[in-house]
């Protein structure tokens, strides 16, 4: 088992070092939009779409299309419900019910680029991290509330136009799926589908 | 570059703080009412034809009666309750005419971040409303397991129906409904009917047929 992990580790270091010749993509700083579609469980909470998200990312080269970093993020949901007679604890309890669900991931990610050439360049990533969550579920005024910290993964495809002539900056569309397990009461995962859009700025 | 990002830093903040929607923004004072009704389930409310209700509402402040008042709005919540009583088969009679249930309302406020629960509330009973008054001096009250939801420090208002007329069985007034309802602008007088109709309508069982 052993020399299996350091035969892992020589590769990595090898991958590593031979990177570390080519060029380098520059430090950038992306700042995107992001919208959520829940998706699953989370559908049970809320069945509406989150426009009120936002997400940042420090991206550091590694290789010329190879890049790692950091991303924290913010999604937003909300459902209110008509008023309705739900049964909790042996009481009969007339409520209008509100879900609040606030969703903060903060992860290390990976950015791969399939070209650096063309005027379009897909490319896609893969973040995974800490989770900061908070549930929120109102009868009427009153309010149950459970915060923690979960895990968060997010695999993404995408599309980069650089632009200007120096291509320092560039503007990119991407689709990606936020896998966010949680559990608490009537909640079992908060996992949802995510567009985003935004502009990437060179850092250097 | 540590100048864009200390300019991003607190954008991201700013947006994270306002692109929330908050639900108590967004809610009116009527849907930011609760009703909470609890039942006896081995009452049989059809065996019970008449009650008697008192004029006035007893005032509970941290488990301590103030005393009782019968302000306008007091008063509409007595005859709301009377009407819906009335509307599901029942007659009332004077409290010395031996009444089948007996009826009471409470305005309960906690000022302090407790639990109102009703081991609490029940323990109590029998300082706010003296089985004297229902002619039954020397009895006890007794509250099956109902559950107090949620946390308080507001007013809430509370009524019960106790079994009067099964009391002498076991030396007990038995508590066989109790609604609560809780939330914003429950004192206003043109609310009162509606927000007795709603316990009511949520407990179809309550009837005299």
């Amino acid at each position: 088992m052993n020399r299996y992990r350091y035969g892992l580790i020589l590769i990595l270091a090898l991958s590593l070092y031979t990177a570390s010749w080519a060029q380098k993509q520059p430090t950038k700083l992306e700042i995107n939009y992001t919208a959520g579609f829940p998706t699953g469980n989370l559908r049970n909470l809320t069945d509406n779409a989150s426009w009120r998200g936002a997400e940042g990312a420090l991206l550091f080269g590694v290789t010329d299309k190879l890049s790692i970093g950091l991303q924290a993020g913010y999604q937003d949901f909300y459902k209110k419900y008509p008023r309705q007679v739900v049964q909790e604890g042996g009481s009969d309890i007339s409520a209008v019910i509100t879900n609040s669900i606030q969703v903060s991931p903060i992860q290390l990610k990976a950015k791969y680029a399939f070209n650096n050439q063309g005027t379009i360049t897909p490319y896609a990533s893969l973040a995974a991290g800490a989770n900061l969550i908070s549930y929120r579920k109102f009868y009427g005024e009153f309010s149950d509330t459970k915060t923690g910290v979960g895990f968060a993964a997010q695999p993404e495809l995408g599309v980069q136009i650089p632009l200007g002539a120096t291509k320092k900056y560039e503007f990119h569309l991407a689709a990606g799926y936020n896998y966010m397990p949680f559990k608490y009461n009537d909640a079992d995962g908060l996992s949802h589908a995510v567009i985003k859009a935004g502009f990437t700025f060179g850092l250097q | 570059m540590k100048r864009k990002l200390l300019w991003c830093l607190p954008a991201l903040c700013f947006f994270m703080t306002n692109c929330t929607k908050e639900p108590l923004d967004n809610l009116t004072e009527e849907e930011s009412r609760i009703y909470i009704t609890n039942y006896d389930t081995a009452a049989h409310f059809n065996n019970y034809r008449t009650f008697s209700i008192s004029d006035s509402v007893a005032v509970i402040q941290n488990n301590q009666l103030q005393g009782r008042e019968q302000r306008s709005i007091d008063v509409q919540y007595v005859n709301a309750l009377v009407a819906a009583l009335q509307s599901r088969g029942y007659t009332r009679v004077g409290r010395d005419q031996n009444p089948d249930l007996g009826i009471a309302i409470s305005r309960v406020t906690n000022t302090s971040s407790s639990h109102i629960s009703y081991s609490d509330y029940g323990g109590y009973y029998g300082s706010y409303w003296d089985p004297y008054y229902w002619d039954y001096p020397g009895y006890d009250y007794y509250f099956p397991t109902y559950y107090g939801v949620y946390q308080s420090n507001e007013t809430s208002l509370m009524i019960d129906a106790f079994d009067l007329k099964n009391s002498e069985q076991n030396n007990q007034i038995r508590d066989v409904w109790s609604g609560m309802i809780r939330g914003s602008g429950i004192f206003n007088s043109a609310t009162a009917e509606s927000q007795v109709n709603a316990l009511f309508q949520q407990s179809p069982y309550f009837k005299f047929q």
